[in-house]
């Protein structure tokens, strides 16, 4: 019990993982009801987050078996369970394991992980059953707004996940089964590594780490200047190869990266703002205003290309003293 | 320690990737401190 309380605790720390039981019922594992696909959730919902018995609608309860099997998750192979609310599940973990301690039955949990919201699953599964009413539509919206990429796509989300999959693999309570396979956490992994939002900032992520150490191995003999990080899309980048006659500080590395524009180095029509950025890794070395705005600035969707038309671009918006940045010819924009 | 952000275009990374190598070639060059003024103003 403890230990999958533990999990769930786990689980509920990370908004983007479903929680999957997976019920092994032996020989009639065969028989489980073809209706509990997946498809009509709502009143399979209610009753695994102890809703009242009567929600049950007769459709399922036709199909449900007699005891414990219409509280246990009841697709043909596992049942997602949302996370919405914690303290049904709460509820429905006790319950089920006090069920299985009573009828001596198995299941297998397992952690599975989507490349969506928990919101949008629950609502696909919903429009099936019946319309949404409209403040469930707005409180769901309102949470596919928060539960975007931007927070999938945490930083700390794999690490926790993992976290995750090892105390289950590590877990063993009496009467309840916690399985792990061993496949499900590189799986999982790579099913995070490989959704489409990581794809894309992996790909830039190497594209600036490999750059990066080009340059390191042409001017700074062969000095490796920056690694790929795990589950960021910032890269961090070594100068301390560079000799201090270039730059004694990284102030003045992102001086020398800001004003390079103004040495004519690329002579094209348009300047514009990189938005690949330098800056100091501690924060408090530069303005708060300045940092303030940046933070803004990166969580803004504006973060495509800005191209001015114009000759040159008026002062950059980052373009200040304290947090320099790299300016850059807009040559893509020059037509 | 600098801090590159990467979710930009690919095009800008490689831009700011090529920028980056000229400064530090210039510098290590002994060039840094030529400022090319764009305007009179500047």
């Amino acid at each position: 019990m403890q230990a999958t309380d533990s999990l769930v605790r786990a689980v509920l720390s990370k908004q983007p993982c479903w929680l999957v039981v997976e019920r092994r019922a032996s020989s009639r594992a065969g028989t489980l009801p073809q209706c509990q696909a997946g498809r009509c959730s709502r009143p399979r919902r209610r009753r695994l987050l102890g809703g009242a018995r009567r929600s049950v609608s007769r459709h399922h309860e036709r199909q449900a078996r007699p005891t414990i099997e219409h509280s246990l998750p009841c697709s043909a192979a596992a049942a997602r369970v949302d996370l919405l609310g914690a303290v049904g599940l709460q509820r429905w973990v006790a319950a089920t394991l006090s069920r299985v301690a009573r009828g001596g039955w198995r299941h297998e949990i397992d952690v599975d992980v989507r490349g969506r919201s928990r919101c949008h699953a629950w609502r696909s599964c919903r429009r099936a059953a019946q319309p949404e009413r409209e403040p469930d539509r707005e409180r769901h919206q309102a949470a596919n707004r928060v539960l975007g990429q931007r927070q999938y796509h945490q930083p700390t989300w794999p690490q926790g996940l993992a976290r995750v999959l090892d105390e289950r693999a590590t877990s063993a309570p009496g009467c309840c089964k916690v399985h792990a396979p061993a496949r499900s956490r590189g799986s999982l992994l790579d099913a995070v590594a490989n959704t489409a939002a990581s794809s894309h900032y992996n790909q830039r992520v190497a594209r600036v780490t490999e750059g990066l150490n080009q340059i390191g191995a042409r001017f700074l003999n062969n000095a490796i200047i920056a690694s790929a990080p795990q589950a960021t899309f910032y890269v961090m980048a070594d100068f301390s190869a560079l000799p201090e006659s270039v730059a004694k500080t990284d102030i003045e590395l992102q001086e020398l990266f800001r004003d390079m524009y103004k040495r004519g180095t690329f002579h094209c029509v348009n300047v514009s703002l990189a938005h690949i950025c330098a800056r100091m890794q501690e924060p408090e070395r530069s303005s708060v205003n300045v940092l303030s705005r940046w933070q803004d600035h990166e969580r803004s969707e504006s973060l495509s290309f800005q191209a001015q038309r114009s000759a040159w671009s008026p002062q950059p918006r980052c373009c200040d003293s304290a947090v320099p940045s790299i300016l850059m010819p807009s040559k893509w924009h020059s037509k | 320690m600098l801090r590159f952000s990467c979710a930009v275009d690919l095009d800008a990374i490689e831009v700011a990737l090529q920028v980056i190598a000229e400064a530090i070639e210039l510098a290590l060059a002994g060039d840094k401190g030529t400022v090319i003024p764009l305007r009179p103003d500047e």
